[in-house]
């Protein structure tokens, strides 16, 4: 079967003209022996498959980072094979800057075909590039495309039996006069006129125009995140479960003569002899409407939000904005990304800290991400225990999470060892986001979230019952009553839920529900439930990650924080 | 002078970088090389990154990287 490599600067568009030359089936996952993901997908061209791989976007092929030595090994196996093209992806915006790699690509013995993106874009910046004279000179097909809306696509696969292996000699250290040389030839510029979407673009990086403009993005995203997750509550998955599901429950539930341990299993507890789905505890009841109905429309939401943030080239801009804070934990803007998505799911926020450079880096974001990041699944089951109180509810346990963290933070960057990079990153222009490829990214992350979610809140399900009725939780309470009862000002049942925390936060939130705590109960529950060990699953990517010293250290730091913290916030709270 | 002390909206022309090989290499696949023309975007804010704009592309690079890169004022 062909394959084809997609291959260009980061930034270039690759993923949509991806999304675009791809059909439905396709799939992330990580190159063997790395965390570095990658795309892949099949297209079909007169009943011919070809698989298609979106590389990771690289500025050259001397490998300096985790992508750089995936997208070279990538590169040398399709050296090896008879029949696999590299479609180098340019920014015809940025000619000069992506020759360098188009160079380096055509030096290597595969067929190359180059596609000139963002072509509709040139005119707006006052440059015109002539494709034939430079297919002239690198002796390869160049087709101008625009691949949010398809344009010149269709030529482009067409032309793609044409690509050339070529020869390319040029001296290493004449290589930016010969590029140089190249664009003269081929590229004119006309002025370039400052337009409204430049002057925005500045203003998102200016620091102080900046900083209200992310402030407002932020709130913005937060009220969205909240009406769709909501609404998808209130409207569909909710009444879903309550009009269709419920009725076979309780069918099930009769069937099963409301008791015994098959129903105890399957269903749960009847609570005044009815099923209620947030608290019966059964498999089929609670186990489903947890991630389903409480949690999915939220991570739904969220991912959407995100996505949004990411393709646009808002989330670069974020990151600078937030670099200079960020040092102040010995992180720079870039090692925001662990937070941001360890607050859709904490599993690939943990992974995301591989990609940083330096181990004191991904010590510190590990740790505080696993401590201070509530995931998305925690976050809306939260939302549905102290929402009706409002900001007094939500306000005091977000403000702790934060101050913490930064806190926690400080400490770490004092006391751990290493070196703290700074900053080095290319900021995208600001583009409307493509429909198709982000909701191909949304569709792949839910898909990921429903398949980690489900099996393990399952087995939190049942494994809880097990616990509940051998009287293994009840014993534990026991022993953990002191600094439960004492130091937390939480009742000694809460034990159950802390127990449940180390497979799944959001089910263990939820068992707060029928324990009828005080706000400020709520408050330090949720805050010690944050706090206090991420799950397993979580944990388990950690450990990978960190190595066991480390995790063992990162553990140490997360246990007594969150008695501290919790202890300390029950003092605060009840002294008022 | 340095890249990190520039003003928003100037142009200048880089005349050396001496950030040891990792930092020439990685600001070289960049095209960012001696002689190339910059524009800072941004001001300098309490150790925040130093955004410039380098053909139609746009980079921040922290503060011990910028200040490690010398430029000549084109005003």
């Amino acid at each position: 079967m062909n394959k084809i490599l997609l291959m260009g600067n980061p930034n270039v568009g690759k993923s949509t003209i991806f999304s675009r030359i791809t059909g439905v089936n396709i799939t992330a996952s990580n190159y063997p022996g790395t965390t570095v993901e990658f795309t892949e997908g099949f297209y079909t061209h007169k009943k011919e498959k070809r698989k298609i791989i979106d590389v990771p976007g690289v500025y050259t092929l001397k490998p300096n980072d985790p992508a750089g030595k995936v997208a070279q090994r990538m590169l040398e196996e399709a050296e090896q094979e008879e029949d696999t093209i590299v479609v180098n992806i340019i920014d015809s915006t940025n000619l000069e800057r992506n020759l360098n790699l188009t160079l380096q690509l055509l030096e290597r013995n595969v067929p190359v075909i180059i596609l000139l993106n963002f072509w509709d874009e040139t005119h707006h910046v006052g440059i015109s590039i002539d494709t034939n004279q430079l297919e002239k000179i690198l002796g390869v097909p160049v087709i101008p495309v625009v691949g949010v809306s398809g344009e010149g696509i269709k030529h482009f696969i067409d032309r793609l039996g044409e690509a050339e292996n070529v020869e390319m000699e040029y001296a290493e250290n004449e290589k930016w006069n010969y590029i140089g040389d190249i664009v003269s030839q081929v590229q004119e510029l006309s002025h370039k006129k400052h337009s409204l979407r430049d002057r925005i673009e500045d203003l998102t990086i200016q620091n102080w125009s900046g900083l209200l403009i992310a402030v407002m993005v932020i709130l913005v995203s937060f009220v969205i995140i909240r009406y769709i997750g909501e609404g998808l509550i209130s409207y569909i998955f909710d009444p879903f479960f309550q009009t269709l599901w419920k009725p076979i429950m309780s069918t099930l539930s009769s069937a099963l003569n409301g008791s015994g341990i098959i129903h105890t299993i399957l269903i749960g507890e009847l609570i005044e002899g009815s099923i209620n789905f947030e608290q019966s505890f059964g498999l089929l009841t609670t186990g489903l409407y947890v991630p389903i109905t409480a949690v999915l429309p939220y991570v739904f939401a969220f991912y959407f939000v995100l996505s949004i943030w990411e393709d646009s080239g808002y989330l670069a801009r974020l990151s600078i904005l937030l670099d200079r804070i960020m040092h102040v934990v010995g992180l720079h803007g870039m090692s925001f990304m662990p937070f941001l998505l360890g607050l859709g799911c904490n599993v690939p926020g943990a992974l995301s800290t591989r990609v940083l450079e330096t181990r004191k880096e991904r010590f510190i974001s590990a740790t505080l991400m696993g401590i201070f990041t509530p995931c998305m699944a925690q976050i809306a089951m939260v939302i549905g225990l102290v929402g009706k109180y409002g900001i007094r509810g939500i306000g005091p346990i977000a403000l702790t999470l934060v101050l913490m963290g930064i806190v926690v933070g400080y400490l770490m960057k004092k006391f751990v060892h290493g070196e703290s990079p700074e900053i080095f990153t290319e900021i995208p222009r600001l583009r409307i986001p493509d429909l198709k490829s982000l909701l191909k990214k949304l569709f792949m992350r839910i898909k990921y979230f429903l398949q980690e979610a489900i099996p393990f809140v399952l087995l939190g399900v049942a494994i809880v019952n097990v616990l509940y009725s051998l009287k293994i939780i009840n014993f534990i309470g026991q022993f953990a009553e002191p600094v439960v009862t004492h130091l937390l000002g939480l009742p000694s049942e809460t034990v159950g839920a802390l127990i449940m925390g180390f497979l799944r936060k959001d089910l263990a939130v939820g068992m707060l529900a029928p324990l009828g705590l005080s706000l400020n109960q709520l408050i330090v529950a949720s805050v010690v439930l944050t706090m206090y060990f991420p799950c397993v699953a979580t944990f388990s990517v950690l450990v990978r990650e960190l190595g066991v010293k480390d995790m063992v250290k990162s553990a140490a730091i997360m246990v007594i924080s969150a008695l501290s913290v919790g202890g300390v916030l029950n003092l605060i709270l009840n002294s008022f | 002078m340095n890249l990190y002390n520039t003003k928003q909206g100037h142009s200048y022309k880089i005349s050396d970088i001496n950030g040891g090989k990792g930092v020439e290499n990685k600001l070289e696949s960049m095209g960012i090389i001696i002689g190339t023309e910059v524009k800072r975007v941004n001001s300098s804010f309490s150790g925040g990154p130093a955004v410039i704009e380098v053909g139609n592309s746009k980079f921040a690079l922290g503060k011990g990287m910028a200040s490690k890169i010398k430029v000549k004022d084109l005003q």
